[in-house]
């Protein structure tokens, strides 16, 4: 019984180190429902995707024909709205060279490409991501993120979700160690936005990034329905010519 | 074995509609794999339309793009030279451009939408060397008027493109398609028409 | 006996035996008729080779071999290229299902003693095909350039570092550099897309021509040759064609619709058949989280890491896989089906099957001091299972029973003693239960009860 315990113990504080770097509870800030079939919601996405990521994040593995005609918009409305270099319409949504290193220089790492990180990552912690930015005075932008701490990342939404200040109180831990658990947070400078409009923005360019991680998710399950009837049926038919031929064997 | 209460009709029915219905779903999915092998969307964006600024250009210059990975040469052509092609006529094989080498906007004496404008591609129609553009009269032979020669086996292309009679090409050199964006502004790659659609 | 074919036909078998190959291997190739669930197996295994090598054919149209450009041209292929993304999934589908179909054939080959005599070959030729299949599996992981690829390869190479004296040297020789580089993909590309399928390819060769030579055991384990009626053709018998194609035609749409719902619906298999952190390209400064190899994987990576000592977890782990090989000189009992075996040889077997469900299950996870302690025992019962096959082989007395249950129980409580390194050891003498009991089962209730008692052998097959 004792080993038990000691077991449990062990287990326990084992989980505790791996989430040491996270001070609040995951999901808690709601999770995302990823609804490839709202074309409007991942079109705007796309937009608010070049907009604020992609002046530093690279989708270098999308072409901006493909995402405009997966999501329906026009290669005149691409052009206009949607790349804003000197890139074609069929390119890969790259960050130019100059911009790239300047990036590297100003934030000391590369950020990670956007057309495939996500599908490793997963949609629900770039979702947590965009949500928990709050004011840190000791970094080098001025705010921190509770989904990953001490990011080289600047908030770049911060105008449309306004900058919001972490309350923590201290809990301890089961050697008697406090250490700070994240309360709550609140708004400092409301941005241009309201917080139900803010989500939708959030939920937009995570729908958005979860397309452009996988574009054959829009037809590959329509596909799949369509073989797997097909094999029903073919399978039906070869069961009965089984059935048949072995009613010679007794 | 109780062969007499097998009904044979049944198993034949049923072997040929396995036999069908398989070999449907055979060709269907060899489809997806033949696909695969047409170009894909980075050939595609690699073989885009290419714009090219024109306004300038001297009287006389050759500027070569790349069109689906292929030599595209534009050629101002001086007054002299539009001038000239009229002459030729019969030294020529094709001078009026009967074999379908040329999108039928280009299916006239200068080869081209505007005369000044030549627009081809740089490969010879014979063994797809690549000819040089010699405008300086006189040349290749004392009766060179300028024009095309292709060093490989010496073919013979006037300032249209045309291809000489007694030379081992037998067609003239292809025109792509193309259409002027604007006064000094060519999209090569594509018709007019083709873009309005 | 059948007529000489004229025309086209005649034409060709007076050159190339092709009407001959048709009824040695089909037409009059006579399989037992009362093949089960189980037997689809060997079937659709050819059928995922045909697959892979398929689709593979069709990703090396479009795939670079080269550490700048790998990670990229999975992504063209992925988006690029018309279909790709199909092609793709079909093929890292292929390889779990692959390895899906060849476990449940070994299992059966396990369940009705279809290693036994005069079968051995077969068996040898089948534990080729599955080692050729985990070199093959291992090399084209590498091949998608992604960061779980990268330092996968890297950490099973490294193993060879654990070799003494020489360990360096071939781990330098296998990459063709001192980390895992383009050399070493390049050279992985080669053996994935040539050396090994063609190797596969002759291997399976020999596994059917061996099975046709001595024919097809079935789950009453009876040699249907040994009852035939006059034309000289086994009385328990059917021609494999129409009566298997038939069969094994819908086995295999049966497998195909399967096959499509992982294709299209969930390709991933929620990061077991293609690892989320192999979606970042590969980072040489970099490591995943948390490195586990591709579940088919997982079992003998559990085995590597239950012993303490690098190098000889190593061995282990290689002990591991070459035991299967002697599996035919190991299980000696001349009842050759699970029907007509003991009531314990199927604990065993069955404790066996959980046993490696549990240790891939280790082999997923991140080491904790229960996990590590889980992993050595189930370890010892993988080991134990073909010592109890092997004392299952005949009758024995209690003496012989007791003592060995005595030498296999001491050899693990002295290994505990000395060589156990868990920090914890009430933990230790807690696992150690397990061995224990899987013993005093195995091995004492033979005497104790009649539940070793085996069953009569028909002659002939039930069903």
């Amino acid at each position: 019984m004792k080993a038990f315990a000691v077991i449990l113990i062990l287990l326990f504080t084992n989980a505790a180190w791996a989430a040491g770097t996270s001070t609040y509870e995951k999901g808690s800030f709601g999770k995302i429902d990823i609804d490839l079939s709202k074309r409007t919601s991942l079109q705007r996405g796309a937009k608010y995707f070049v907009n604020y990521c992609l002046s530093c994040h690279p989708a270098k593995h999308s072409r901006y024909k493909r995402v405009a005609d997966d999501l329906g918009i026009s290669e005149s409305l691409t052009k206009d709205n949607i790349i804003f270099t000197e890139q074609k319409f069929g390119d890969l949504m790259t960050v130019a060279m100059k911009r790239e290193d300047a990036t590297k220089w100003f934030l000391g790492i590369d950020p990670p490409d956007l057309s495939t990180h996500v599908r490793a990552i997963g949609p629900q912690a770039v979702y947590e991501f965009l949500k928990t930015f709050y004011i840190d005075d000791t970094r080098p932008f001025g705010v921190n993120n509770l989904h990953l701490p001490n990011t080289a990342m600047p908030h770049v939404l911060v105008n449309l979700q306004g900058s919001q200040k972490a309350v923590f109180h201290d809990e301890a831990d089961k050697n008697g160690k406090e250490h700070p658990v994240f309360d709550r947070f609140e708004m400092m400078h409301p941005g241009s936005l309201s917080e139900e409009e803010y989500e939708q923005v959030v939920v937009d360019i995570v729908n958005f990034l979860a397309y452009l991680s996988e574009p054959a998710q829009l037809v590959r399950k329509k596909i799949g329905i369509g073989v797997l009837f097909f094999l029903i049926v073919l399978g039906t038919l070869s069961y009965f010519l089984k059935k048949n031929y072995w009613q010679d064997v007794h | 074995m109780a062969n007499d209460k097998i009904d044979h009709g049944r198993r034949k029915a049923l072997t040929g509609s396995v036999a069908i219905v398989g070999g449907v779903g055979a060709v269907i999915t060899a489809w997806p794999f033949i696909s695969s092998m047409n170009p894909s969307a980075s050939s595609l964006a690699a073989g885009a339309p290419v714009e090219v600024d024109v306004s300038k250009m001297q009287p006389g210059q050759q500027i070569q793009e790349i069109w689906r990975r292929k030599p595209v040469w534009i050629i101002r052509r001086t007054p002299e030279m539009v001038e000239s092609l009229g002459e030729l006529t019969p030294k020529l094989r094709d001078p009026e451009s009967r074999d379908g080498q040329q999108p039928a906007f280009a299916q006239n004496e200068f080869r081209s939408i505007k005369k000044e404008y030549l627009v081809l591609i740089g490969i010879c129609t014979h063994l797809g060397c690549a000819p040089e553009y010699r405008p300086e009269p006189g040349t290749i032979s004392a009766n060179w008027r300028g024009g095309f020669y292709c060093a490989c086996h010496g073919s013979r292309f006037d300032l249209a493109g045309r291809v000489y009679k007694n030379v081992p090409a037998n067609k003239n050199l292809e025109v792509p398609p193309y259409y002027f964006l604007s006064d000094g502004r060519i999209l090569i790659g594509m018709t007019k028409e083709e873009a309005a659609a | 006996m059948s007529a000489e074919a004229g025309g086209l036909l005649g034409w060709i078998d007076a050159r190339f035996p092709l009407s001959k190959m048709w009824r040695d291997h089909f037409a009059e190739y006579y399989a037992p008729k009362n093949f089960n669930f189980w037997y689809f197996f060997g079937s659709l295994a050819l059928l995922v080779l045909i697959i892979q090598i398929l689709s593979g054919i069709f990703l090396t149209m479009h795939y670079k071999p080269d550490a700048e450009l790998a990670f990229a041209s999975v992504e063209h292929i992925m988006r690029d290229v018309n279909w790709g993304w199909l092609i793709r999934y079909m093929h890292s589908t292929g390889a779990s299902f692959f390895f899906i179909v060849v476990y449940l054939h070994m299992f059966r080959g396990l369940m009705y003693g279809s290693f036994k005599s005069p079968r051995e070959l077969i068996w040898i030729f089948g534990m080729l095909i599955y080692v050729a299949l985990m070199g093959e599996a291992f090399m084209g992981y590498l091949l998608p350039w992604g960061n779980m690829s990268y330092w996968g390869a890297q950490v099973i190479i490294n193993l060879f570092n654990t070799i003494p004296y020489i360990g360096e040297a071939i781990s330098e020789w296998i990459r063709g550099d001192f980390v895992i580089s383009d050399a070493t993909l390049n050279r992985f590309f080669a053996l994935h897309v040539i050396a090994m399928p063609l190797a596969l390819l002759a291997l399976v060769v020999g596994h059917i021509l061996a099975l046709h030579e001595v024919g097809s055991n079935n789950p009453d384990g009876v040699e249907i040759k040994e009852t035939k009626n006059a034309d000289g053709i086994p009385v328990d018998s059917v021609p494999f064609h129409p009566y298997y194609t038939v069969k094994d035609i819908f086995g295999a749409i049966v497998f195909l619709a399967i096959f499509s719902v992982v294709v299209f619906f969930v390709p991933d298999m929620y990061g077991y058949f293609l690892e989320h952190a192999n979606f970042d390209p590969a980072n040489t400064l970099n490591t995943p989280d948390h490195i586990a190899p591709i579940w088919y994987f997982t079992p003998f990576y559990t085995v590597l890491r239950a012993i303490p000592n690098p190098f000889g977890g190593f061995v282990v782990m290689g002990l591991s896989i070459a035991v299967l090989f002697f599996l035919p000189w190991i299980d000696r009992n001349p009842i050759k089906s699970i029907r007509y075996r003991s009531f314990l040889f199927k604990v065993n077997l069955f404790i066996f099957a959980v046993t490696f469900i549990v240790l891939g299950y280790l082999g997923l996870n991140a080491v904790t001091p229960l996990y590590s302690q889980l992993a050595l025992r189930f370890t010892e019962l993988y080991f134990l299972f073909f010592i109890v096959l092997w004392t299952y082989s005949r009758a024995h007395g209690p003496v012989y029973w007791i003592s060995s249950f005595v030498i296999l129980l001491g050899g693990i409580t002295l290994y505990d003693i000395f060589m156990n390194t868990s920090e914890y050891p009430a933990l230790i003498w807690q696992t150690w239960s397990i061995p224990a009991v899987f013993l005093v089962i195995t091995l004492l209730l033979p005497f104790l009860t009649n539940l070793a008692q085996e069953k009569e052998v028909p002659t002939r097959v039930t069903s």
